[in-house]
């Protein structure tokens, strides 16, 4: 059972220190968005989120890379599906030796990708339509291009000098686990030029910010207001659980990390109420609710380990993953959400699985060594389900029904597939499909110039599945999710509601409730979720007594089902089929 | 409350002797039935009573409740059979009723037996049995009342409380027991609704694994296990595969067998007439090679083995088991024996569970399935013996060698192969 806690009440001593510094700090001066979407703060609760990369969504310039400006041409479309906020990938200037999460410069817009003019221009359209527009913000480490790196390992005396973290030899903290290990022998890499081993978590080209620097914390900072100035509705904060180290801990959720998460947030809500700050922290849920704060650190995280076990669910057509999973996932603070999803830019993560699991979970979804990356699988949501639309529509139906706002992957709406012969993640950032046209519609440059390859695959190429061919076959996936979308946005007990996981007697059924209480600021409804996960019919009875004298009616078609009496409430379900019940007094 | 109670044991015995269960607790019992004790338990609306009757070597236990014909009304569960018939009670005419078809009497005996410590809403009637009459309250706590009264405690309320005592969690904990004279009259422990058998688990995993063989392009016919690999490969590659599972279950016996010797206490493997022509044909090997011996779970197959949100539980410390050995009155006899006898148990349960998935295919597809449903066997009997020793230090309690250890096992498999199919 999940439930919520009451609204943690701002510490008004450190809300008056962020005052002071926000007022001292310097601001974005030139151009901001008009429009800032007001209303609910809570709004992030509710939303559904549609990740992006603009540099394979949709070139307006034809150079062959994707660009801010062609974002704000496919608004009126992911307005169409539904979508309440966009979260964009890094657009920053960058090396890109990791697809942007290697910052050159964080106050810029890559040249490639527009403006920070263009950006303001998005995030003022994007409102017009009520999207909101979250951005990427790299905070553990930089690219070895950007200046601060520079100047900090040409002179370690400058005022850059301590940016990074510098050793003269790679010997502290050796227990830390090095992340990418298939590329990256150790956390710690020598620079020749300043002679000592700097640290970093991920790639020897991303060193990691010295976060026990003061100037550090004040810049990142700064960048936070620069966005939020023109307008950026909040931020997904890459690596947030690696900001501090420490000897004799993992490197990982030490207190000072949430200390400076804290006081991010603290800025926010004095000076940006209503955007939000959302973690990446690929931890247990008991770890990864730390970063709740008591409703004062990030508004949402991630839920990582719920994501594997979803598809593993599916392939053991037997539910204790998933429930497994959410019996082990804390209350949150009610002004919190959690992030889930299906698929993202990176692997699927197989980090927070046993190792069983994880050879389970390779031996089912990767078989080909290709598909492997780091300790995940570098595939797309359509391919990992073999195709099967009823798959993919049962993983969505529990995407959109479980507790948390749910994260559409780009692309994923049209069932794209991935190319696994593309380097590292790019095989899962490959260019958005728009139709059956030159480069799939993204763009009208060569296709030698594109950033990535356009698939023309035979099954998932551009030619078979693409936007226009879905808009036009109104029994298309994207049809259906666009109607799953808008059923969804009806109830909002699936966003805010609790969630009990009720028994069945059939492993292979997963049913819950999602309540709502007439407290709550929200109509009192609930909804009854039955998933089938199995390729074969099945059937179960349900317990529903307390329930007594409700009549379930069927979501998506308003179908009466039979009324709810003492007695066990018997339920049949199609191969891989669901219902969305809510359950309705008799008028 | 003022009636006659003569009365009501007698609308008691004529109650009991209409009962299918007392008819089979105490089949070929030539005794009279005789009422040992009436105890008042409560004595408002509805007043309830236990009652104790004996029968030959049979003791018995009935609770009966009083009321109003007023109050009556849509108070009992299955009415009609419940009824015991009309009593006076200071003139007034009430009714006696089997005080376990009515929700507000079963509140009462929690209460009572946990000594005022728990009390429910609702309830929710679960099994008959023989040896108990069992309910839910609330979801959350089950009770099991005992109908048939065993002298001393019961093997499965000195299972769950000593193991409770030694920290050993992979059970459904105990909550209280309401006991008298050190007999032992209801049980009451947690209820976890998520639980789910793991004979339903596993036949999950052989319905996936089984359709391979009509998931072919050739209509015409099955896809043998060939097209696919050996029938091990393909049933390792299976999505359905459940060896995973099986190891952390083969863990959690490993750990109970660990806290049974830890409660109860471990001896050296006694001689026994079972063990002889093992023992003859290895003479060499002395009597510390063999092990030592435990208490037993001793009914420990796929129907015990409850799989829940937090991983799996044990339980059946004592239900009306299918095939361990019972005693007169349903339950289990207390088992001291190797640990090896429980893997055993779960050896077989695993080859007849495949089984009954063979039986659910046609007929026509049995000869294409069956390598399947014996590879998917030999997996998880594999996957289970894994998890089982690698827990540490569960070595102490079994033979000394791998070999021996591998030889008294395929023993006791042999051994229930025998008694079960012969049976």
């Amino acid at each position: 059972m999940t439930t919520r806690k009451p609204r943690a009440v701002p510490d008004p001593e450190s809300v008056a220190r962020q005052r002071q510094r926000s007022q001292n700090a310097p601001r974005n001066s030139g151009v901001t968005a008009k429009t800032v979407l007001g209303a609910r703060p809570d709004w992030f609760e509710r939303a559904v989120f549609y990740e992006l990369l603009p540099r394979s969504f949709y070139d307006s310039n034809g150079d062959g890379i994707g660009d801010i400006p062609g974002i704000v041409e496919k608004l009126d479309y992911l307005n169409w599906l539904g979508v309440d906020c966009l979260w964009l990938l890094p657009f920053y200037p960058s090396p890109l030796r990791d697809g942007g999460y290697d910052v050159s410069d964080y106050r810029s817009v890559a040249a490639e990708c527009g403006t920070v003019e263009d950006v303001a221009l998005m995030l003022e359209e994007a409102h017009r339509r009520g999207i909101r527009v979250i951005a990427d913000l790299v905070i553990n480490h930089t690219s070895d291009q950007h200046p601060w790196f520079q100047a900090s390992r040409s002179d370690p005396t400058s005022e850059f000098g301590d940016f990074y973290v510098w050793s003269d030899a790679p010997d502290k903290w050796n227990d830390v686990r090095v992340i990418f290990s298939d590329t990256e022998p150790s956390n710690w890499t020598f620079d020749e030029k300043r002679g000592q081993y700097y640290w970093h978590r991920f790639y020897h080209h991303q060193p990691d910010l010295n976060y026990e620097s003061e100037q550090v914390q004040l810049a990142m900072l700064d960048v936070a207001r620069f966005w939020l100035d023109l307008g950026m509705d909040g931020f997904r904060l890459d690596a947030a659980a690696y900001l501090f180290q420490r000897d004799g801990y993992s490197g990982e959720n030490l207190p000072e990390t949430h200390d400076f998460l804290k006081r991010m947030r603290a800025e926010i809500d004095h000076s940006y109420r209503g955007r939000v700050l959302l973690a990446e922290v690929n931890q247990w849920p008991a770890d990864v609710v730390d970063y709740f704060g008591g409703g004062d650190e990030c508004h949402m995280c991630f839920h990582f380990p719920l994501m594997p076990r979803m598809f593993m669910a599916i392939r053991r057509e037997q539910r204790f993953p998933i429930t497994e999973i959410l019996a082990q996932t804390p209350a949150i603070p009610s002004s919190c959400q959690w992030g889930i999803f299906l698929r993202n830019h990176d692997e699927l993560t197989l980090e927070m699985v046993t190792e069983d699991e994880r050879d389970y979970m390779y031996a089912e979804y990767a078989r080909d060594p290709l598909m492997r990356k780091n300790l995940g699988i570098r595939r797309r949501l359509a391919p990992l389900v073999e195709n099967d639309r009823r798959v993919a529509e049962l993983l969505y139906s529990l995407l959109l029904s479980l507790p948390g706002a749910p994260i559409l992957y780009y692309g994923d709406e049209i069932l794209m597939g991935e190319n696994i012969y593309l380097g590292d993640r790019d095989t899962v950032r490959t260019p958005m499909q728009w139709t059956p046209d030159l480069n799939g519609g993204f763009s009208a440059a060569d296709f030698d110039k594109l950033v990535l390859p356009s698939s023309v695959d035979p099954v998932y190429g551009f030619q078979a599945v693409n936007v226009k061919a879905e808009l036009l076959d109104p029994s298309s996936f994207l049809h259906w999710l666009q109607r799953m979308l808008r059923v969804r946005r009806q109830y909002p007990v699936f966003a805010q509601g609790d969630l009990e996981v009720l028994p069945a007697n059939n492993p292979s059924i997963l049913v819950y409730l999602r309540t709502t209480r007439a407290a709550d600021d929200i109509e009192p409804s609930i909804v009854l979720c039955v998933l089938n996960l199995s390729r074969f019919a099945q059937s179960t009875e349900l317990s529903l007594g307390h329930f007594e004298g409700l009549r379930p009616i069927e979501m998506l078609g308003r179908v009466e089902f039979p009324m709810i009496s003492s007695a066990g409430y018997s339920i049949t379900i199609g191969p891989r089929g669901f219902y969305w019940l809510e359950l309705r007094a008799e008028r | 409350m003022n009636l006659d109670s003569d009365v009501l044991v007698e609308l008691a015995s004529r109650y009991l002797e209409r009962q299918g269960w007392f008819l089979q607790a105490t089949a070929g019992d030539k005794g009279p039935l005789v009422c040992e004790s009436i105890e008042i338990l409560a004595e408002e609306d509805p007043a309830l009573f236990r009652l104790v009757f004996t029968k030959g070597a049979h003791r018995l236990q009935l609770f009966a409740g009083v009321r109003a014909p007023t109050t009556l009304v849509g108070a009992l569960r299955n009415e009609e059979a419940a009824l015991f018939g009309p009593i006076d009670v200071g003139g007034d005419s009430y009714l006696a009723y089997d005080a376990l078809a009515d929700d507000e009497c079963c509140r009462r005996i929690l209460g009572i037996a946990t000594s005022g410590r728990e009390n429910a809403g609702r309830v929710r009637p679960v099994a008959s049995l023989l040896s108990h009459t069992s309910f839910v309250f609330d979801e959350r706590l089950f009770m099991k009342c005992y109908r048939v009264l065993e002298p001393g405690e019961r093997a499965e309320s000195t299972v769950l409380f000593g193991l409770d005592t030694v920290g050993f969690n992979a059970i459904i904990s105990p909550v209280a027991l309401w006991s008298e004279g050190g007999v032992d009259l209801a049980l009451i422990r947690e209820f976890l609704p998520s639980a789910l058998e793991g004979r339903l688990l596993a036949l999950t995993s052989l319905r996936d694994l089984l359709a391979y063989v009509n998931e072919t392009e050739d209509e015409a016919g099955f896809r043998s296990v060939e097209t696919g690999g050996s029938a091990d490969e393909v049933a390792a590659a299976a999505g359905g595969d459940i060896a995973f599972e099986m190891r952390r279950l083969g863990q959690t016996a490993a750990r109970l067998h660990l806290a049974l010797a830890d409660a109860f206490g471990d001896v050296a493997l006694p001689p026994r007439s079972a063990l002889e022509p093992l023992a003859a044909a290895s003479a060499l090997w002395s009597d510390e090679v063999w092990g030592r011996a435990i208490r037993l779970h001793g009914d420990f197959h796929l129907r015990r083995v409850m799989r829940t949100d937090g991983g799996w539980i044990i339980s059946g410390f004592g239900d009306d088991p299918m095939f361990a050995m019972t005693g007169a009155t349903g339950s289990v006899i207390e088992q001291i024996g190797s640990p090896l006898e429980d893997v055993a148990d779960m050896f077989f349960a695993l080859r007849e569970v495949a089984n009954e998935a063979l039986r659910l295919r046609p007929s026509a597809e049995r000869p294409y399935a069956q390598p399947l449903a014996h590879a998917w066997t030999r997996r998880n009997q594999g996957s289970f013996l894994r998890g089982y020793l690698e827990v540490d230090p569960i070595g102490r309690l079994l033979p000394t060698t791998g070999a021996i250890r591998d030889q008294l096992l395929t023993h006791f498999v042999v051994l229930r192969a025998e008694r079960y199919e012969l049976a």
